[in-house]
């Protein structure tokens, strides 16, 4: 069913409508406030967060077919509160650690080691971006946001996404091209 | 210039990590709950009773070390030491409850130990100098996972509070143990999980248990 019927039937007070819609969107709500807040327990935090806020706020919503828009503004807003709130935690990514022995694996083919490693080295790009720039990158590369809809969420005017957009990949592309950058050698 | 596929690919990789507790949510959506339910004062005093009561043999002085132990919950770290600066994420493997060894505390699950202890920052340490510790102490170093400072800084980029400097396998007679420093608000941090002396336990079965317990590790900082 299309969000916009769902919606219609939660804004008149169907609650039964609220499973499908949270079936449909919690994965990929997920996967991007774990990109934004890059700690599991943050992001799980931020979706619950968002999807009560959807359940309060769904009265607001003027025009049902910008639901999914709607709800990553949302999503975005609870992400970037709790992240403030989160700074006094200090969060190890242990895993990061163990992914570089599975990488030395002498089994693992040549190629899948450097596929891996280019990969890893933008991430790592990624990661050192500021919000303003990394945020609009996950908007349009993973959730596959448009620039009008990214400024809906970000409440940007659509020239400042773009620029946004241009200066992160350029910036991504000189942390690769200039290592010493990410505060030390790319592997 | 990069390309865009390039962003997408490391952003898909990244965001595949991310665990869906879909039904976990949802309940806690249902029941209309708001995220980070803080714990009050009167269930801290309510769970340190509780604790009094189940380790009633054990000393006043080592229960105000250990304090405020939070008990395990879906919402909650399933434990918490706000005196050591650290918490759990889950002790569901753990078979014993933690214990305060004069030095360290002890964690014990099946197949071995994770201990975490610290001490005030020593501007002296370094991986050459822990290692050089180590070896000392009869330990073989296995060089796979010794981390330099820069691989430290990068692994915790973004992360001002502290960093985790150096990293090491080593072994000794009846033992194998992963070890782990950070610093911390001015403090070291040694974190060491593995098998257990004279308990003759496989590393391989230590290993996963181990990585179990480590990836809910979390050092906390006070307010």
């Amino acid at each position: 069913m299309e969000d916009a019927a769902l919606v219609s039937r939660l804004q008149q007070g169907d609650e039964a409508a609220f499973d499908p819609l949270y079936r449909k969107y919690v994965d990929e709500a997920v996967r991007i406030a774990y990109l934004m807040t890059r700690n599991q327990q943050a992001a799980e935090d931020a979706v619950q967060e968002a999807f009560v806020q959807v359940l309060r706020r769904i009265g607001t919503l003027r025009t049902p077919a910008y639901f999914r828009t709607w709800f990553y503004r949302i999503l975005h807003n609870s992400a970037v509160s709790l992240g403030r709130r989160g700074r006094r935690l200090l969060f190890l990514p242990w895993d990061l650690f163990r992914q570089e022995d599975r990488m030395d694996a002498s089994e693992q083919a040549e190629e899948i080691v450097q596929a891996r490693e280019e990969t890893d080295e933008v991430r790592r790009a990624l990661a050192k971006l500021p919000d303003m720039y990394r945020v609009p990158l996950i908007l349009r590369y993973y959730a596959e946001l448009t620039e009008p809809q990214i400024a809906e969420v970000l409440n940007l005017p659509v020239g400042t996404v773009k620029s946004r957009l241009y200066h992160a990949r350029h910036k991504v592309s000189g942390y690769l091209e200039h290592p010493a950058r990410l505060g030390g050698s790319v592997q | 210039m990069i390309t865009e596929h390039d962003i997408a690919r490391a952003l898909k990789e990244e965001a595949s990590q991310a665990r869906v507790p879909a039904d976990d949510l949802l309940r806690k959506i249902r029941a209309g709950r708001p995220a980070r339910k803080r714990t009050s004062w009167w269930q801290g005093v309510a769970a340190a009773v509780v604790l009094l009561g189940l380790l009633g043999g054990v000393a006043v002085r080592e229960l105000v070390r250990q304090a405020p132990v939070t008990p395990a919950s879906s919402e909650s770290a399933a434990y918490e030491n706000r005196d050591l600066g650290f918490r759990l994420k889950s002790t569901a493997t753990l078979t014993a409850p933690p214990a305060w060894d004069g030095q360290a505390m002890i964690f014990r699950f099946a197949f071995g130990e994770m201990t975490v202890s610290r001490q005030p920052r020593r501007e002296s340490s370094t991986l050459e100098s822990l290692v050089a510790e180590a070896i000392a102490r009869n330990e073989q170093i296995s060089s796979s996972r010794i981390v330099t400072v820069e691989q430290g800084l990068r692994e915790l980029a973004g992360q001002k509070a502290g960093y985790l400097f150096a990293a090491y396998v080593s072994a000794t007679a009846g033992r194998h143990q992963e070890s782990y420093f950070l610093l911390v608000d001015g403090y070291e941090y040694t974190v060491t999980c593995g098998t257990v002396s004279g308990e003759r336990t496989p590393w391989e079965q230590a290993k996963p248990a181990c990585e179990q317990i480590l990836s809910g590790f979390e050092l906390i900082q006070k307010p």
